[in-house]
């Protein structure tokens, strides 16, 4: 994907670690996408019903409402939304559990930034298709 | 032979505390010579205890960081780790002369003002 491409790819950050979620936020806007924090589970719901990102980062482990919980929530109201699960060290299993509830991939803290980006690429380029199919059926 | 460089930065700059440091760029190189893309890892909180931890994980055979305790020093030096500390200025200037072999510990960058985030 060219940084061209890149202009209007919007990212949502959902992490209550704030410094952790400001430093993506700068880093993947130095790279030309258009990125934006929240830092909790119902801050990230207000955001997507505001303006649906392309993709959707996902802490877990957020204090109101668990990345599992806004999974959850999305799957009935965005459930074409991109979403990958950030987990910490050692939290496999719950990245699984993220992946079974319609997640697209999860990525492990801490965040190698160029594995971050092209999974977000994927993610994205994987929500086209899943569009592409949908537009398909129902021209049909 | 080939190196590693561990680079603590904050924004545009080397990160001035070592314990506080959340974002950390790896570059290999040889002989002056950078090998492949710098890798950039952002950690979820700042622990001096995990730099340390990654540090020899990932075979890192140069630090360049801002102020850093004895404590984690000595463990760095005696892990065969060559330590330039209280390093100041603009993170792509010291790899740069880290990479060229010509920084020094404690030294002062200055940089240009149009050299801004780009990565």
């Amino acid at each position: 994907m060219t940084t061209i491409e890149r202009n209007n790819l919007k990212v949502l950050i959902a992490d209550d670690e704030v410094e952790f979620a400001s430093t993506i936020v700068t880093r993947l806007n130095l790279r030309k996408f258009a990125a934006t924090m929240a830092n909790s589970g119902k801050e990230a719901l207000a955001a997507i019903e505001q303006d649906p990102p392309d993709v959707l980062l996902l802490d877990l482990k957020m204090p109101d409402l668990d990345g599992l919980e806004v999974l959850a929530s999305l799957k009935e109201n965005h459930p074409g939304l991109a979403v990958i699960i950030l987990t910490g060290h050692g939290s496999f299993e719950a990245g699984r559990q993220g992946m079974e509830l319609g997640a697209f991939d999860y990525i492990m803290k801490p965040v190698d930034l160029n594995l971050l980006i092209s999974k977000i690429e994927d993610a994205f380029q994987s929500k086209g298709k899943q569009s592409e199919k949908t537009d398909g059926k129902s021209a049909v | 032979m080939m190196q590693k460089m561990m680079v603590l930065i904050q924004g545009d700059f080397v990160a001035p505390r070592f314990d506080l440091a959340t974002e950390v760029l790896m570059v290999q190189f040889d002989k002056g010579n950078v090998i492949g893309e710098p890798k950039m890892i952002i950690m979820e909180r700042s622990s001096d205890e995990a730099l340390c931890q990654m540090a020899v994980e990932e075979n890192i055979t140069d630090i360049i960081c801002g102020g850093i305790e004895e404590v984690h020093y000595n463990f760095l030096v005696w892990k065969k780790v060559a330590v330039l500390d209280a390093v100041i200025g603009n993170w792509r200037k010291a790899v740069e002369k880290g990479v060229a072999g010509t920084l020094s510990q404690g030294e002062i960058l200055h940089s240009n003002k149009d050299e801004s985030l780009t990565l």
